[in-house]
């Protein structure tokens, strides 16, 4: 799978070091947008199945219940994965006994949609 | 139990790939679901008729269910008197496929996928918008 990537100033501009997808020659011209495509996506969600994995991002779309990163894996296949499992703070999830009540949580999301406050999808 | 033995036999589905292509979803609940495109069929269910897309689901890669996704010729009609076209089959099939995965998002947990998914009016009007077809 994909290596970390580790990002490295070179004269003027920022680059990959290493030599999977993405990474651009420091003279590259519109390097801003090149630095764009060579953006990584760490998996910090421990249930996911490419957890640990940094993947290079191939874009992102907004989804009623959030938003949806798009990472390529190393087959060439584009995976989309909700936004929150790229998290830092997933990595500190653990199994166990919920501390607010699910059902709460459920008919307070219900109650925000029926008041509309929840945007609607575009 | 009878009425289970009157019911008419449902149709076999058709239209799915040859070779079966397994596909990845993670939902925004938290599971990642497998799923294979089985094939579609009409059906009618409570004076309502119209098309299922049945999917077959797995969380655990042990256990999978066959989903339903159930897109009504009413919810469509909708949609198409008011552009003025007819949805191409390749259209209707991916509502049936956002709507799927928008029960994988809203749904808490797997064992809440046995349930059928119902595609009505303001859903097909989403989705469209959503990707982008008019």
């Amino acid at each position: 799978m994909y290596a970390r990537p580790m990002w490295k100033r070179s004269s003027s501009r920022w680059t990959l070091s290493s030599s999977g997808a993405g990474a651009q020659p420091a003279n590259q011209p519109h390097n801003a947008h090149r630095f764009a495509q060579s953006e990584a996506a760490t998996v910090y969600y421990r249930w996911h199945p490419l957890y640990g994995q940094s993947l290079p991002v191939q874009g992102r779309q907004k989804v009623p219940c959030g938003e949806y990163v798009f990472v390529r894996m190393e087959s060439g296949a584009t995976c989309g994965l909700p936004a929150w499992m790229l998290s830092a703070a997933c990595a500190t999830f653990v199994l166990g006994a919920p501390p607010i009540a699910t059902d709460a949580l459920l008919e307070l999301a219900h109650s925000a949609e029926r008041l509309a406050i929840r945007p609607a999808m575009r | 139990m009878f009425d289970r033995w009157l019911a008419p036999k449902p149709q076999p589905l058709t239209g799915a790939p040859a070779i079966r292509r397994q596909k990845t979803y993670s939902g925004q609940s938290g599971y990642v679901y497998q799923y294979y495109y089985e094939g579609h069929r009409p059906y009618k269910r409570d004076r309502k008729s119209g098309t299922e897309y049945v999917f077959d689901v797995s969380a655990d890669r042990k256990t999978s269910i066959a989903v339903s996704v159930l897109v009504s010729d009413s919810a469509l009609e909708d949609w198409q008197s008011r552009h003025g076209r007819t949805l191409h089959a390749s259209e209707r099939y991916a509502v049936a496929k956002m709507a799927l995965f928008q029960a994988f998002d809203e749904r808490p947990n797997p064992a809440a996928m046995s349930a059928d998914v119902h595609v009505r009016a303001a859903d097909v009007e989403a989705i469209l918008i959503a990707l982008d077809i008019e």
